[in-house]
Formats: structure tokens, sequence, C-alpha cells
């Protein structure tokens, strides 16, 4: 993903990326970073055990705060950050996560896509957050290689037609993504 | 990036020392090397392999003695070219392939095979290993580099330090060589633990590097290992633009570029260019722009607007905006706009008030009604196309212009970024569009909100106008060019910006009134690199 967003030229001088995984913690994997610098991270598998969606959106939301510029007189603002969340299960945190919800909302993302990988996940979860939801039916290297190809379809799109009214479109998914209705 | 400007030149090309052969006293250090870490304070990492096949793995411990041959760890030929400068046209590639060294591991043999390889000189000072294959942790990374841009950068060899556990000893870690670079355009520049890699990278692409290495422990040579690393490479952006013809047989096609020039009292010429985001995807450009002079009443006027990025037909928003807002403005020129206005005109240049009631009524007749014109055009066009307003959203700014004895009487409306300065060299520049930025970049507002048409007061704040005795040029854009060269609002209020702006203008196009070839040296200019701004351009000019 990160490779093709490299070979888009739009996407090269304006995208920033930020990873944030959540299991039993959550962490800042990556904060947000010019694709130009960015460097793929150890990813530790995360072990069997709750999944703290919810406290992984509060983390987001206080990211969001510090890190994405608003447009004042002096400063030029960043475009509209775009928010991708996977998740193979349901959240383990529900009252925070429900909580979150309309903070990350609030937050005036262009888009939040959920996606639900493996029979595991839960899509009705993803739902109230999310503007999209697709479902993996399985965690294959090919599977997961449509939705990133597709995120980085999408994030590409973001990067150069972004305007002040619209709610971005998406690009066609790939047949290994399903588009929950 | 990285860089170290303490980096000796003299130092070039100095590990040619082989670092296992040598031991070396206490302390040594090259004075000019800046060390980021001593070695006591590096907590060793060595870990037991993963490995279950590799035979006896086990913890190193210092109080025990081992004396270790170091040609069994690795040849000699190899120590050789891997230490010299790495990438110089004149190293063999070959003769550093595939040292006999697993990455991240090294092998202390038992003392047994050592002996039979040679003792170290007597009087060495050696601490004790066990024998046996020994994980190596080694931090290190490179940033990225990106292909035609300069790149620079330090890094140590530093054995990552282990979380708990474990004593402080002064494991050290020196540089053999660095395999890898030839290709890429970078050479490596090694003197024991620290790596410098610079140059000019030609090829794009995730490079995997192979760094060649000794592990000390004090003055010791424990052996030698290799670690790959990868450099990323990003591409020249601006070797993947791409210029696609939009889809035949969309509708409301029209052509890439546009220019035009006018000569009336004043000169007038506009240029505008598809931005190479639009050339990238197929798409058509969406600013558009009319100008025009009216010889009965000698009125100029320019009309810039600029389609949004996410309206599926403003390129037709645009082209019919600036069409309709020119057509309900000709008729003024004569009328509200005729020998009356010279009057109150007349009478706000002599007055030191900065309002006038009379000129501020009849421009909100004018300029309202022009741009009020314009959104009913829009709207009937939705309709007749059975498609939503949004769809044609366009900003728009009219600017008008005439001249009388007293000097430049300039009036503007404007709704949406980009915008309206009259720039006089030497001298404070006026703006006369207001600002219209949301807190997201690319968030602006367009002629086809109704908010805009809401209220009398609104339209009028948007209406400014002045008279001055002279001027260099009278300047409209919209944000492909305001947001590269001017970036924030308050650098658009900024004289000194539009100083700036009109040098970096000039050297590109000679804007005069008299330059036959203007409009093809604004199509040119209009084609200017600015990292992150690919929009369309367009820029509508006035010269006295």
């Amino acid at each position: 993903m990160i490779g093709s967003l490299r070979r888009d030229p739009q996407a090269l001088d304006s995208v920033y990326v930020s990873i944030i995984t959540f299991d039993r913690e959550v962490k800042i994997l990556v904060p947000l970073t010019a694709l130009e610098d960015f460097q793929i991270p150890e990813l530790i598998p995360p072990m069997s055990g709750p999944t703290h969606l919810g406290l992984a959106l509060e983390e987001l939301c206080k990211q969001v705060d510090r890190e994405v510029v608003k447009t004042t007189p002096q400063v030029k603002g960043d475009w509209k950050p775009m928010l991708f969340i996977m998740t193979d299960g349901s959240p383990s945190d529900r009252q925070k996560y429900n909580h979150a919800i309309p903070e990350v909302k609030r937050r005036n993302f262009a888009v939040i896509v959920g996606c639900a990988a493996g029979s595991n996940a839960k899509q009705e979860d993803l739902l109230p957050l999310s503007d999209h939801v697709v479902s993996l039916d399985t965690m294959d290297s090919s599977s997961f290689s449509g939705f990133f190809k597709w995120v980085s379809d999408t994030v590409s799109a973001g990067s150069s037609s972004m305007g002040a009214t619209s709610t971005q479109v998406m690009p066609p998914a790939p047949p290994e993504v399903h588009v929950v209705v | 990036m990285d860089t170290d400007d303490k980096m000796n030149g003299t130092e070039i090309g100095h590990s040619d020392r082989d670092p296992c052969n040598k031991s070396r006293p206490e302390g040594e250090t090259s004075s000019d090397i800046e060390k980021p870490l001593d070695c006591d304070d590096i907590v060793s990492h060595l870990e037991k392999s993963p490995n279950p096949a590799l035979d006896s793995v086990q913890d190193l411990t210092l109080d025990m003695e081992l004396e270790i041959s170091e040609p069994d760890v690795i040849p000699d030929t190899s120590i050789e070219s891997t230490s010299r400068l790495i990438g110089s046209p004149s190293l063999d590639d070959s003769e550093i392939k595939t040292p006999p060294v697993q990455p991240d591991t090294i092998f202390v043999p038992p003392p047994s095979q050592a002996a039979q390889g040679g003792l170290p000189s007597a009087g060495s000072s050696y601490s004790h290993q066990a024998s046996g294959r020994y994980k190596i942790d080694l931090h290190l990374q490179f940033p990225n580099g990106s292909v035609n841009k300069n790149y620079d950068t330090t890094k140590y060899l530093v054995i990552r330090p282990r979380t708990s556990g474990s004593p402080t000893v002064a494991y050290k870690v020196i540089c053999d060589g660095i395999h890898g670079l030839d290709s890429l355009g970078l050479s490596a520049e090694v003197v024991e633990e620290k790596i410098r890699i610079r140059g000019i990278p030609v090829l794009a692409g995730d490079h995997k590097l192979i760094v060649h290495y000794s592990l000390f422990n004090r003055e010791q040579c424990l052996g030698r290992s290799l670690k790959e690393v990868i450099l990323t490479v990003n591409p020249d952006p601006r070797s993947l633009w791409k210029d696609i013809e939009p889809q035949e047989g969309l509708p409301f096609r029209k052509p890439h570029t546009s220019s035009e020039k006018i000569e009336g009292d004043l000169v007038i010429v506009g240029a505008s260019r598809r931005g190479r985001s639009h050339a990238h995807e197929g798409k058509f450009r969406e600013d558009d722009f009319r100008i025009g002079y009216d010889h009965a009443s000698g009125w100029s006027f320019m009309v810039v607007a600029d389609g949004a990025g996410s309206a599926l037909l403003s390129r037709h928003g645009s082209q019919l905006a600036c069409e309709a807002a020119a057509a309900a403005l000709v008729p003024y020129f004569t009328s509200l706009l005729g020998t009356s206005f010279d009057e109150h005109a007349a009478a706000f240049a002599n007055s030191s008030q900065s309002e006038s009631p009379q000129v501020g009524n009849t421009l909100y007749k004018v300029l309202g009604n022009s741009g009020h014109a314009a959104f009913k055009r829009l709207e009937q066009e939705a309709k007749a196309l059975g498609c939503p307003l949004k769809a044609l959203a366009t900003t728009l700014n009219i600017t008008l212009c005439h001249r009388y004895r007293f000097g430049w009487f300039v009036a503007v409306f404007a709704i949406g970024d980009g915008g309206v300065g009259l720039f006089r060299k030497g001298d404070s520049t006026i703006i006369l569009s207001q600002p219209d930025s949301g807190e997201f970049a690319g968030q602006t507002r367009f002629l086809t909100m109704s908010e805009i048409w809401s209220s009398g007061k609104g339209i009028l704040d948007r209406i400014k106008y002045t008279v001055v005795p002279d001027m260099t040029a009278l300047i409209a854009m919209t944000d492909g060019i305001s947001d590269p060269f001017f970036t924030t609002d308050k650098n658009f209020f900024d004289s000194a910006q539009w100083e700036l702006f009109w040098d970096e203008l000039c050297k590109s196009a000679s804007v005069d009134r008299d330059n036959a070839h203007l409009e093809s040296e604004l199509l040119d200019w209009l084609d200017f690199w600015s990292k992150g701004n690919h929009d369309d351009r367009t820029i509508a000019i006035m010269l006295p």
C-alpha cells in the first residue's frame, strides 16, 4: 500500500500516514509522518485477548487534535484526514467505544472506513462509526493486498479531489472486499 | 535528513585496517568522531538464537577465557574489499558477495578450532567467550532518500539496549563495509561504527543493503556478521505525472489551456492552464476566465472562476459563471456606471473617506447583480441538466477598472479563495478580495452556496473598491497560484510577499504591455513546480 502510494505523485507530495495498533494495549506505532519519510515499522503481531478499539479511538482523537493542522490566517491547514480501521474482532471496551464514536465524528474526517477482517470480526459494530464498512472473508494475503490497494486508491483520490462540500467519492472495491450496505 | 557536519574529509576511506586483527588500546577513539553513545552506556543485547537447530547457543559472559582465530570467521579478502570506500567505481561487486556469515548472527568457534588458526600474539588481553552462535540485535535504519535529491546521512552501529537484566558491558560494533549502494548513485564512508551515506539517488525502490560488521568486546573481536537493511528511495514526483486526455464523449469539454489579450485603456491579459493533478487523472481544467474592455465607456473587466474539485461538472459551472457575470456586467457600463458615476467616483477620490455611499450603492447593484446573474444562470443550468446545483460549484471574482483624470478606479466582488491584488511596486499592495478559506485545506465558499445570497450585508461585504493615482498591475488569480505563492491569508495581505511574487513572475514572463508574447509566456509560467500544488492555475492581469 505504501509502495503504491509512493508511485502516486500527488500522494507523494501531500500524504501523511499514522498507524495506531490496538489489542490489549493501544500504541501509536507511527506518528503522523510524511509518506516520503515513512518507514514500514516492525509489526509485532497482537496477542489474542481484548480488542481495545474504544481506547484506540480516544488516542486517535487526541492525536488528531495534536497533529492535524487547521487553517488560520497565519497557518495553512492540512487536508481533511481519512480514517481506516481494521479489526478482526469486536470492541471489548464497548462503553468506551460507544462514547468515542461521536468524538471521532466531530473530528471531521473526510472518510471513515471500517474493515472487518475474518470470520470473528463483527461488521455491525463498525457501522455506527464508519461511512463505509467492508469485510474480508478470509485473512489471506490476496484479500489484504486487495484491501490495501483499495485503501491506497481511496487515499490517492482523496489527496487530489477533496472539496469543501463533498463527502469523499470512493473508488470501486475489488472483488475480495465486500462493501457492507 | 540526518547530516553530520563534523565529518572530517580526511577520514574518507580511512577504515582500511582490519579491525579484527588489531587489538585496540583501551579507550582508543578517533578524536574527531562524535559518538552518540558511550560504549559503557550500551547495554548489550546478545540473545540466544531463536533457531533450535543451531547448536549450543549461549549467553555471552565476560569471565571466561577464549582465544579466537580470526581467519576462521571470515576470509580476509572480503574484509579488504568491504572496508574500502564502498561505492567507488573501481570496486567489483563480485569481490564482496555472500560472505559465509548468517545475518545478525555471530559464530564464536570452540577454542580447539580457534587454536589451529593461530594464536594472537602474546600479551594481548582477551576476555573469554564460550563458543556458539549469538544473535545480534543491531539497530540500524537509514532515512528514506528521494531520486534527484541530495542525500547525506550519518548513522552509528549500535547494539540495541536490552530492556532488562543484562550487565552493562563495553560491546562495540565496527562496520567493515556496505554492499548494495553502487547502482543507486550513493556511496558510503565508513569509520569504525560510523557510517555516512551520501550522494544523489538515481534509482527509486526499496533497496537491500548489506552491512558487514565485527563485534568487539573491549579490544577483542568476537566475530563478524552482516545485517540486511532496506533503504527506501522515493521516486522523483516530477517523473510520475501523466498527461492524460479526458475520455472521449464527456460533455462540456474545454481546452487544457486558454489565453487572451485585449488592449484598451489598459492591456488586459488572461491565461489559464489545466493543473497536473487533473492532467494525471484525465480530468478537464476546471478554472475559467473572461476579460473585456468597453470602448464606449472605457470600463475594463476581468472575471476569474475556479470550479470546485469535488463537483462533477464544475468545469461547466466556472465557464457559465464567467460568461453570465460578464454578460450581466456590460450593460451597466453605459447605465449605472455611466457619466453619473463619474461624479461619484471623483467625489470619492477627493474625499478622505474610505467609503462612499453613492459609489457603494452603485457597485452593490452592478457587482451584486452580476454575481447573482451568474448564480441564477447556474441554478437554471442545474435544473436543465437535472443535476444538483452544487455539481456546478465554482468560485468567482469580478474586477472592474476605469481610468479617470484623478487616477484608476478599481472595484472587486469576490466569492471563494484565490483573490485580487492591486500591486504597486515599492509601495503597498491593496488586496481587494476577502479571505474565504475553511478550516481544512481546499475548503472555501462557492457562488452556488445559498448563504452567499442570503443577506445584503453579506453581499456588500464582498465588494471592495479604491482609487489609486498609479499602479503596477491589477492581478486576479485562482488558488492554484495563490496557494503556492502566498500559502496563508496573512501572506496574501503582505505587500512584501507580493514583491516576491512579482519578481518570480517577471523572471519567466516579461510582464509588459508591449510584450507581444505575453500570453504564451504566462501560459509557460503557469506550469511552475511547487510541492503539493498542482491545481489548475489562472491569472488575469491589467497593466496600465
